[in-house]
């Protein structure tokens, strides 16, 4: 096809640039971009996001619960300082 | 990242799902430190802590299995047909989420008994309450919290996985935003809850108060973060638009919360900043949710 003229075309899918590989290969006659195919630089699956999304979510959690534990412990603190303070 | 699939239509039941099991797991990680901090005067909040969290969990499966579509295969997540065995997926958070949401309910539940034997509502099972007081308590109620705020965060990984834009977007902070948006929330009913009952000590209610701030600090750095990743991306303009309103809903329900101990909202009626602080949470689930299948 690119000695006939058409420089842009390719075979879609043939090795594994995108997603490891389709099982399947198109001929494109121009960039996927313009068929609104994921190319070799944005072929990215979302799976990516398991392990960070769950270490995100630990990490926040705990924070959140080193937070709570200041937020009570601290208070009770105050509390008992208060408690103590009183009679005088 | 290029976005190829079509929307999962997921809607009302899954917003319901996702705020109620937040709902369930942040009150019930509140139950437990306020276990832990050692204070006596808390135990009447853990007690409300533990009967809201299961209170709260029991729609969770009802929506999950409606949304299914054919509820009465809803044990399909946990068995595989096609050899009877267990249908455990550690790659797939919808898979793990359903195991949670089992296990995390077996938790709750005996929480429940105890707490509703301790505030003498159910006798039948003065046993159970026995049984979870002191260090044992504390080991099942610390348990119970891993998979209760695994049940906050692995929505938001749910949705971090799925090819849409906005959710695999955001990446790893949707887990994070949601834990810290269920935790703010929980904090905020709780706080509702203590305001209305006359066994909640009041110094109890101030250190809630300070808890939710806190939360909601880190709500509001996640949510920073979140945007911050849809801007690179190049989405941010997905979740904006008509989406504002439920943008002012979620500003106001983080200020209710950061103000909650100043003067001015102290001349509020007591009611108004956790409610504000609850459809702050409410609201940013509904516009993660529905914003990415727009």
């Amino acid at each position: 096809m690119k000695t006939q003229g058409y420089a842009k075309a390719q075979l879609y899918g043939r090795d594994e640039k995108v997603y490891g590989g389709l099982n399947a290969f198109f001929l494109l006659m121009d960039k996927p971009e313009v068929y609104k195919l994921p190319s070799e630089a944005n072929a990215t699956l979302p799976s990516r996001n398991n392990l960070p999304g769950y270490v995100g979510g630990v990490a926040t959690a705990v924070v959140g619960l080193i937070a709570g534990l200041l937020a009570f412990r601290s208070g009770r603190m105050n509390a008992n300082n208060n408690t103590t303070t009183t009679p005088r | 990242m290029e976005h190829f699939a079509s929307p999962p239509h997921w809607e009302w039941w899954i917003l319901g799902y996702f705020f109620f099991g937040g709902i369930s797991g942040g009150s019930y990680a509140l139950g437990t430190l306020l276990r832990f901090s050692g204070n006596a005067r808390d135990e009447s909040a853990a007690r409300v802590a533990f009967i809201t969290s299961f209170i709260a969990l029991v729609p969770c499966p009802i929506f999950l299995t409606i949304d299914l579509g054919q509820p009465l295969l809803f044990w399909h997540m946990l068995v595989d047909t096609s050899n009877g065995g267990l249908a455990f997926k550690p790659d797939s958070p919808m898979s793990l989420g359903s195991w949670a949401l089992l296990i995390f309910g077996v938790f709750s539940f005996v929480s429940f008994l105890g707490a509703i034997a301790e505030v003498g509502w159910f006798r039948a099972t003065n046993g159970i309450g026995r049984a979870l007081r002191g260090a044992a308590g504390l080991v099942w109620s610390a348990i119970g919290t891993v998979f209760g705020l695994f049940i906050c965060a692995y929505t938001g990984v749910l949705l971090a996985v799925s090819n849409q834009a906005v959710w695999s977007d955001a990446g790893w902070a949707l887990g994070g935003m949601f834990v810290a948006s269920a935790l703010a929330g929980s904090a905020a009913l709780l706080l509702l809850l203590a305001r209305s009952r006359r066994d909640v000590d009041a110094d109890t209610a101030v250190r809630l108060e300070s808890a939710d701030r806190y939360f909601a600090i880190l709500e509001t750095i996640l949510i920073a973060i979140f945007l911050v990743l849809l801007a690179i991306a190049g989405t941010i303009g997905k979740v904006l638009g008509v989406w504002i309103v439920l943008w002012v809903l979620v500003i106001l329900g983080l200020l209710a919360s950061l103000a909650m101990r100043s003067g001015a909202a102290r001349r509020w009626p007591p009611v108004a900043a956790p409610i504000l602080a609850l459809l702050g949470v409410l609201a940013l689930r509904a516009l993660v949710i529905f914003s990415a299948q727009t």
